[in-house]
């Protein structure tokens, strides 16, 4: 892949890596870690990228990073959600709250379902989990955020 | 709701240093890193067929494989414990393989085989042979009314420490049972339709020491403490009736899969059973993961994982076969036979 290509790409779906990586980090110099060593990755050049399936790819290589960090750096817990503080709308403050203060085993596949708007298949490819891992993780995590937000009925 | 959530996240951007330090690191091209060469560990898997060839003969009370029934040797042995005759009727030698038809037979006509006999793993085959070199199986054939007796085939494999067969032939064998476990209800098909809604999303569980764990989950299993313990259901919550002694005491879903928990309270020596779940297609979903513990008051749990999700549930039931009850009677059997290969030359 050319440093043309690359850029392309980064431009495209810098973004959206930091935000997936930032639901599985909330912190944000650890999303942008994330992000950096996933397109640093792709230009090595060891990774041939189906054409439609760049996003994918990338998602799945940034959630391989942020469970190898986790590994080692478990202070993501106990983070203070920084950026659910500086959201100025009330409702859009909460439901970041309620997300991010989730388990981290959740985040993950909530992100790609709300936000990215995958379906489950496609989560558990992503995530390399089993499709019923997803399916009873993301009913888990339904159930916390109705807990979370006074039994919001739109989740 | 979910939109506000898409909302805030798109107000989350990478920082413009961060940004401006990836895009100049990507624009250098590529980047070059010293590669770790994957180290490839293979596992050979080696498979071991049984060849049968030579004809004999033998009477037979029970069902026995034609292949099997050919080659047997009459012995006709026997020693008597409890008023239960215990005969070797005949036995074979083949490729390495030591195969017994064996027969227990009431002298008191009590019926107390008719329900079935289990050797309760008291069963041993002495040979010549180091222990660990050798393997063994016990297959029950049933109970022949006929001859009031129940049937055994037990079969054996010496093999020396390269892992070849042995010429056996001449060698003396001693089949020695100490206990039978009887009267067991055995086989008690169930088929549960339960009201899935209720299902616990969050069931409570606590730490249980592990009698045993089985299936492909078990060393995966993401419940286990130090110790031996393991996270299992809490009981309660969610109970369902299964057969006669035995019930679902929790279900619920955990990490790895829905668990569902069962008691057996028949009492009997070797309770044993399983639930399957069968989906309204007619598919079957087997545990993965199976583990056993007793309770404060000794009380045998099972407790199975199964990969399905609360979403699959609804139109599913459960299917099962359970054993529970029993006794065991003590006694001491013992026969000791010597055979020859008849294709030895």
């Amino acid at each position: 892949m050319t440093a043309d290509e690359l850029a392309v790409l980064f431009n495209r779906y810098g973004d959206d890596v930091f935000r997936f990586a930032y639901s599985y980090t909330r912190h944000a110099a650890d999303a942008e870690d994330v992000c950096q060593s996933v397109f640093c990755r792709l230009a090595e050049g060891r990774t041939e990228l189906e054409p439609g399936k760049e996003k994918s790819w990338l998602l799945t290589s940034a959630a391989n990073a942020c469970k190898n960090r986790f590994r080692f750096l478990r202070r993501w817990e106990g983070l203070p959600l920084e950026a659910a503080e500086s959201v100025p709308d009330k409702e859009e403050q909460a439901v970041l709250e309620a997300v991010l203060s989730l388990p981290e085993k959740y985040r993950a596949p909530v992100h790609l379902y709300y936000y990215e708007g995958y379906s489950q298949g496609e989560i558990a490819r992503i995530l390399g989990l089993r499709l019923t891992a997803v399916q009873t993780r993301m009913q888990r995590a339904r159930a916390m955020l109705k807990e979370a937000l006074s039994d919001d009925d739109s989740i | 709701m979910m939109t506000a959530y898409k909302r805030a996240m798109d107000r989350l951007t990478m920082s413009p240093v961060a940004r401006k330090r990836i895009a100049s690191r990507l624009r250098r091209g590529r980047v070059r890193r010293r590669s770790l060469r994957p180290v490839l560990i293979a596992a050979a898997v080696l498979a071991l067929a049984l060849g049968t060839t030579a004809a004999a003969g033998g009477v037979f009370y029970h069902d026995i494989p034609a292949a099997i029934a050919q080659l047997l040797t009459p012995v006709r042995l026997s020693d008597s414990s409890q008023d239960i005759a215990l005969t070797v009727q005949s036995a074979s030698v083949e490729d390495g393989v030591f195969t017994a038809y064996i027969t227990m037979r009431d002298e008191r006509d009590s019926g107390r085989l008719a329900q079935g006999v289990d050797l309760y793993d008291s069963y041993r085959i002495n040979t010549p042979y180091r222990t660990d070199l050798v393997t063994s199986g016990c297959t029950p054939l049933g109970y022949d009314e006929a001859s009031r007796s129940y049937g055994f085939l037990i079969q054996i494999k010496p093999r020396d420490g390269r892992g070849r067969s042995l010429d056996f032939s001449g060698d003396k064998f001693t089949f020695c049972v100490r206990q039978l476990l009887l009267g067991q209800s055995r086989g008690q098909a169930v088929s549960l339709c339960p009201d899935w809604s209720t299902i616990p999303l969050f069931p409570a569980n606590a730490p249980r020491y592990i009698l045993g764990g089985s299936g492909e989950g078990v060393d995966a299993y993401s419940g286990w403490l130090s110790g031996g313990e393991a996270l299992v259901l809490r009981p309660g919550g969610w109970e369902l009736p299964v057969t006669e002694g035995v019930s679902v005491s929790a279900a619920g879903f955990m990490e790895d899969g829905l668990h569902i928990q069962l008691r057996f309270e028949a009492g009997g020596p070797d309770d044993h059973g399983w639930l399957d779940i069968v989906t309204p297609s007619g598919e079957t979903v087997q545990r993965f993961l199976g583990l056993s513990f007793r309770d404060e008051d000794g009380v045998g749990y099972q407790e199975s994982v199964y990969d399905v999700s609360p979403e699959t549930l609804p139109g599913c039931t459960l299917a099962g076969e359970f054993t529970t009850g029993g006794y065991l009677l003590e006694g001491g059997w013992q026969v000791t036979f010597q055979l020859e290969n008849p294709n030895r030359s």
